[in-house]
């Protein structure tokens, strides 16, 4: 038996594991145009992003977290994603990313989510998509010029 | 792992879970339920499901306010629930115990009844590092309108309370101490004799937060020397919304009424009112009738089966899950005091409590993962969130072998 494989169904699928390990983009950036602190109080997740900006678009991308596995799993594949987008390009990927979560959008049509779209089985577990949906609010937050961001409801 | 023991000789465990039809659920497709998550609320058993279905079926009536038989058997229910409950906290009398909603509603009628008509500035309220926010936030808003202050007697690493600390604390500005029985997230079972003698011996009225001890042991308010005893009844295999608060009898006729309206009082005139005696003083509307006919026939189901039955045997879950939980490698217990509940809060290294909780989930456990409404314990051990197992005593011992092998599955996947 293979223990290390979760069933059909489990929000923590083969790719969010590997993100989840060995998370990309999770160290600091030498220079940093925007940032931002996610911060889930009650959830006691918490995650800074960091930017290097050219012409408003994002060059580089880090973060690092003290966090659940799909908050990291979550910020790592951001990174991968969001290279070259700009403020509407990255509100425009999470918006798709919320149609994914709640599922008013089929997982073959998020295909420009990419590694991102591993998280379609948080249709089921909606206690947790606010962990998965806190790298992205972060990265807005950041582009907005925002120092922190949250996604409980107060 | 066998059931069978000196303490546990005659639980027949199966008929015990025949009682409860929501232990036979699947999840998650077809994995059973392994039902681990009674210290936040507890299951019931059909005898209180067809209490409160009955009472909409054939008796439903308001209380002690019309003639008609009806009313007489919801009366009869409602009190008989009271009386029921008194016999079982062992009060002096059925007068001395308020139904509130729950242990919340019983804390906060103490706050606003009985103590912000006594606070002045520079006084202060004295509760413990481990407490639950029910027995934190209604000191703070009263204290707020006052000029008082909380404070709060510190904990030792194992999560004991520090008594001699706790005495010492108990200086002459203090007006209330508020302690819990037993601690939702660390199971630890407080010293409430010593505590309630050292209250006694300086005047200072104790109230104890009973949640988590009404269901799962023994409890005699008048033996525990304390004045304010409050409790939840959805812990205990009864309703939602249903619970009590005893206090001695001079001191809830010396308290005023915090909520006003019908009920409570003797008479109404535009110019004033007089109020009932306790405890209908501080019971104003319309109560939860049917949850408490569904409260009296949890009490009796309890102690058909005996509450020193029902602590020997989640002793031994107690026991055998906690000795199996620390073979996992990287777990780390939180809450090892000498004396303590079937409550087992833990982390394991490199998982965050969420996760682990969503893949015991997956695998049909429930347990409750986060901060337990317990903000200063979780500040006190730095951590954000725990993942906690707590046991009743339908609960079985294969089913801790559920939990162990779930915690063991979830951390190969996330360490």
């Amino acid at each position: 038996m293979n223990e290390t494989r979760a069933e059909a169904g489990s929000p923590y699928r083969a790719q969010v594991l590997a993100h989840a390990r060995t998370p990309l983009h999770q160290h600091a950036l030498r220079r940093c145009d925007a940032a931002a602190d996610g911060r889930n109080a009650l959830c006691g997740d918490n995650i800074r992003i960091e930017l290097t900006l050219r012409e408003g678009r994002i060059a580089d991308y880090a973060f690092r977290a003290e966090a659940c596995a799909l908050t990291v799993a979550a910020a790592s594949m951001l990174g991968e994603r969001v290279r070259g987008f700009d403020l509407r390009a990255v509100q425009a990927l999470a918006v798709q990313f919320d149609q994914l979560l709640d599922g008013s959008v089929a997982v073959e049509a998020g295909a420009e989510l990419g590694d991102l779209a591993a998280f379609a089985e948080l249709v089921a577990f909606p206690a947790r998509r606010k962990c998965a949906r806190l790298p992205f609010a972060t990265l807005l937050a950041a582009l907005h010029g925002d120092a922190h961001a949250s996604t409980e409801e107060a | 792992m066998s059931t069978s023991s000196a303490v546990a000789a005659g639980f027949d465990i199966d008929r015990v879970r025949a009682d409860f039809p929501l232990l036979a659920r699947t999840v998650h497709g077809n994995k059973p339920l392994v039902y681990l998550d009674n210290a936040n609320t507890a299951q019931k058993p059909a005898c209180v499901i067809d209490a409160v279905n009955g009472f909409y079926r054939e008796r439903n009536a308001n209380v002690a306010r019309a003639v008609h038989v009806l009313s007489e058997e919801a009366t009869n229910l409602y009190e008989g629930a009271r009386n029921a409950l008194a016999r079982f906290i062992h009060a002096g009398s059925a007068q001395e115990l308020v139904l509130t909603s729950g242990t919340t509603m019983a804390t906060n009628l103490v706050a606003y009844s009985y103590l912000l008509p006594r606070l002045k500035p520079g006084d202060s309220v004295l509760v413990t590092r481990m407490e639950h926010h029910a027995n934190i936030v209604p000191w703070q808003l009263v204290g707020q309108r006052a000029g008082a202050t909380l404070k709060a007697a510190p904990i030792d690493a194992r999560g004991e309370l520090r008594v001699d600390e706790f005495i010492a604390m108990l200086t002459p500005d203090v007006r209330l101490a508020a302690v819990t029985h037993v601690s939702n997230v660390l199971g630890t079972v407080n010293p409430l004799a010593e505590i309630a003698a050292a209250c006694r011996k300086r005047g200072i009225p104790l109230l104890v937060d009973g949640s988590q001890a009404v269901p799962h042991m023994a409890v005699d308010v008048r033996a525990l020397g304390c004045d304010f005893y409050a409790f939840t009844g959805h812990k205990m295999c009864g309703p939602t919304g249903t619970g009590g608060l005893w206090a001695r009898r001079e001191i809830l006729a010396d308290m005023m009424p915090f909520f006003g309206g019908g009920e409570m009082i003797r008479e109404v005139r535009i110019e004033g009112s007089t109020f009932a005696d306790p405890p209908g003083r501080f019971e104003a509307g319309t109560p939860n009738i049917a949850g408490f006919a569904g409260l009296g026939v949890a009490v009796g189901y309890l102690e058909g089966i005996g509450m020193q039955r029902i602590a020997a045997r989640e002793q031994e879950l107690l026991a055998y899950a906690t000795a199996r939980l620390k073979q996992v490698p990287g777990l780390r217990i939180i809450g090892e005091a000498a004396h303590k509940a079937a409550v087992i809060s833990f982390l394991i290294e490199g998982a965050h409590a969420h996760d682990l909780a969503t893949l015991l989930d997956l695998e049909g456990v429930a347990v409750r993962s986060g901060h337990h409404c317990a903000h200063p314990l979780m500040q006190f051990y730095g951590v954000p969130a725990t993942c906690r197992a707590s046991f009743a005593f339908y609960n079985t011992f294969a089913e801790a072998d559920a939990l162990v092998a779930a915690v063991h599955k979830a951390r190969s996947l996330l360490a």
